[in-house]
């Protein structure tokens, strides 16, 4: 009993760091780590997804960009977007404008839908001064073109960051990066795996405190957060509560307050698997860190990544995808946890249903912004869900 | 002869009635009902005593307490909390089996569910956060036009030239219900109004939970006819309203009461 109050202090005072690193507008942690190694730089990107690599072989460190919550008033974005858009996408661009983004030397976004595309270019126009690129990722995996046409956009991304750090990178700078961040991201598999089979061991709020805080910090310093995390779960002695197991998704980009993550919970239920964060734990297996490492990060886009509804791979449709993770983690239903306004998610809701609806698998569809703050009627919604599930 | 309560701790009253269950048949024997104010766990014990005493039985007596609505964790004499979405299923199935879809206008929330031959959850959808589409906006509009509650439903019935409300915000529809008045509009006319825009937002919700057959309707506001007249028209559906209409959720609560009750005794049956 005493080990596991220790154990678990030691665990609360690491959540109680990330949720610090997570709340942190100000983003200190990016600050310190620029003062405590002068000349170097910070680039940030939006989500979902974005080759951390090579910002990492650049010598700068990455970091993904996951709005302000419910911690900053919207002043200047709502008079450049519309009122149906998305919160992340206001909120980034309120960070923008209100000086919260000043420790970043540049920005990465990508074409995940409509809304963030123009945001990269809003952006490119309020800050013209600072480094702003979009990454031209591919929506057609299937032709032998796609993987050479990514590595050269790659390679035009990296000339930039060259440029903008002041550090030519060589491939075996690129090599030491993707093993760095394989690792990181065999841990969170890792944590994922122990979820699903131990869900009591790991509540769903903390795996995603951990694996969040990794947009925030160093690759080997979250690394080495995930290691000592692992070994302590797995020792805990948590009672199993009865409760349904679900999968999550339509989270991977804006994110849900953590209060509603919790309150999922305790409304009965296990989060056996999930797309929050889903840049994190983009690749399904390792980046080879071998041969030409350009080519190998576009060819692991192409052939590794994992579903999501902003990459459009129809050899496996992502919905058949669903069910096969429905499976795998064997969970009892889908909670389908969307973002108000957000195009993709709310796209691919039809056709995740019809697919779960065939399969006979229970789904729920619940709303949210990141400024939520009360939850009471989506905590009737889930308890509802898991009583239509558990009573006769 | 197991005997139960399932207490409905709502945003306006708070419900409590007492079941018995005599050769495998639950029958209400009392009901009680008190204002919801700030203190539920109050609320809840005054609405209880009432069904007690309706009963006439005594508290001791009681094997299980479950309870729902808004309020539920606010109980400290609860057994069991369910929600008032699976509660309002159980106990509508029991007033009419023959209907899956339920509609429920309360006083803060309005909600359409789709249920299974047993009573089962099947969809449900609630309105979102503005109260335009629940009873409180039919309170606001009825002090607002000196109508006592009590009367609003028969008012409602005798309009000749029903005025829309076409606002989706409750405080924009009280804009509107103000220009009808200046306009001259009759009362009656604005209450319909009123009436037929809850059913044309009730019917959006009724959409989405693929709504069939007969609508069994619940809740307070079922009580005015004017809203059944005017989901009957404007959605051309049958509506059966159930007696008691207002303590369906409280019924389903104890009904479920008495199943956890039964799987407890069949536990300890084994057990020893």
């Amino acid at each position: 009993m005493i080990m596991n109050t220790v154990l678990d202090s030691k665990m609360e005072r690491t959540f109680d760091k990330c949720r610090e690193l997570l709340e942190d507008l100000q983003f200190t942690a990016v600050r310190e780590w620029k003062r405590a190694q002068p000349g170097r730089k910070a680039v940030a990107y939006f989500p979902v997804y974005a080759p951390v690599e090579l910002i990492h072989a650049a010598g700068m460190l990455p970091v993904g960009l996951s709005g302000a919550g419910d911690r900053l008033d919207l002043q200047y974005a709502d008079a450049r977007f519309g009122s149906f858009i998305c919160s992340i996408v206001k909120t980034t661009l309120e960070m923008g404008m209100t000086e919260h983004l000043q420790p970043f030397d540049g920005f990465l976004f990508s074409s995940i839908c409509d809304s963030a595309r123009n945001l990269c270019f809003v952006m490119k126009r309020n800050f013209p001064q600072m480094y702003i690129d979009f990454i031209h990722l591919p929506h057609n995996p299937s032709s032998p073109a796609t993987p050479p046409f990514l590595a050269a956009e790659y390679r035009r991304i990296l000339t930039c960051l060259e440029q903008l750090s002041g550090h030519k990178v060589s491939d075996d700078d690129l090599r030491n990066s993707i093993s760095l961040y394989n690792r990181n991201r065999a841990l969170i598999r890792e944590l994922y795996a122990l979820r699903a089979t131990e869900p009591q061991l790991v509540r769903a709020w903390e795996s995603y405190l951990l694996v969040r805080a990794g947009n925030l910090l160093p690759v080997e310093e979250h690394t080495k957060m995930l290691e000592d995390a692992l070994q302590e779960l797995r020792t805990r002695a948590l009672k199993k509560r009865d409760s349904i197991r679900v999968v999550v998704e339509g989270s991977f980009c804006e994110q849900p307050p953590l209060v509603l993550i919790r309150m999922v919970e305790e409304a009965g239920c296990y989060i056996v698997g999930d797309d929050f964060t889903l840049g994190q734990t983009w690749f399904e297996t390792d980046v080879p860190a071998t041969g030409d490492p350009i080519l190998e990060l576009a060819d692991s886009y192409v052939n590794r990544s994992v579903y999501s509804s902003v990459r459009h791979d129809f050899r496996k449709p992502r919905w058949t995808a669903l069910v096969e993770k429905v499976k795998a983690t064997r969970a009892d239903a889908v909670l389908f946890l969307i973002a108000k306004f957000c195009e993709p998610a709310y796209f691919d809701y039809v056709p995740y249903k019809q697919e779960l609806e065939r399969a006979g698998i229970p789904h729920l569809q619940l709303e949210f912004e990141e400024k939520l703050f009360t939850f009471d009627r989506v905590r009737t919604e889930v308890e509802t869900f898991v009583e239509s599930l558990v009573f006769d | 002869m197991p005997l139960v309560a399932g207490i409905d701790c709502g945003t306006s009253f708070t419900k409590a009635v007492v079941l018995l269950q005599e050769n495998g048949t639950p029958r209400v024997i009392g009901k009680g009902r008190a204002r919801s104010g700030v203190n539920v766990d109050e609320a809840a014990n005054q609405a209880l005593q009432q069904a007690l005493n309706d009963a006439v039985i005594n508290r001791s007596s009681l094997e299980y307490v479950s309870c729902t609505g808004f309020g539920r964790y606010g109980v400290s004499f609860r057994d069991i909390q369910v929600t008032e979405i699976t509660t309002a299923a159980r106990g509508a199935h029991f007033a009419n089996p023959a209907s899956t879809t339920i509609l429920d206008i309360g006083g803060q929330c309005t909600r359409a569910i789709g249920i299974t031959e047993t009573g089962k959850v099947k969809h449900f959808k609630s309105n979102d956060k503005c109260a335009a589409g629940s009873g409180m906006f039919i309170q606001r509009a009825a002090k607002y036009l000196e109508v006592p509650l009590e009367q609003v439903g028969d008012l409602s019935l005798r309009a000749s030239h029903p005025q829309p409300i076409s606002s989706v915000c409750a405080v924009l529809a009280e804009s509107e219900i103000i220009n009808h008045v200046s306009a001259g509009v009759t009362v009656e006319d604005i209450l319909r109004g009123i009436h037929e825009s809850l059913a044309d937002r009730a019917g959006s919700l009724l959409k989405r939970v693929e709504m069939k057959g007969d609508l069994t309707l619940i809740g307070g506001v079922a009580k005015q006819a004017g809203i059944v007249k005017a989901i009957e028209d404007r959605l051309k559906v049958r509506v059966h309203v159930p007696k008691d209409c207002d303590f369906v959720c409280a019924l389903g609560a104890a009904l479920l009461g008495l199943k956890r009750l039964a799987s407890k005794s069949t536990v300890a049956a084994e057990a020893s």
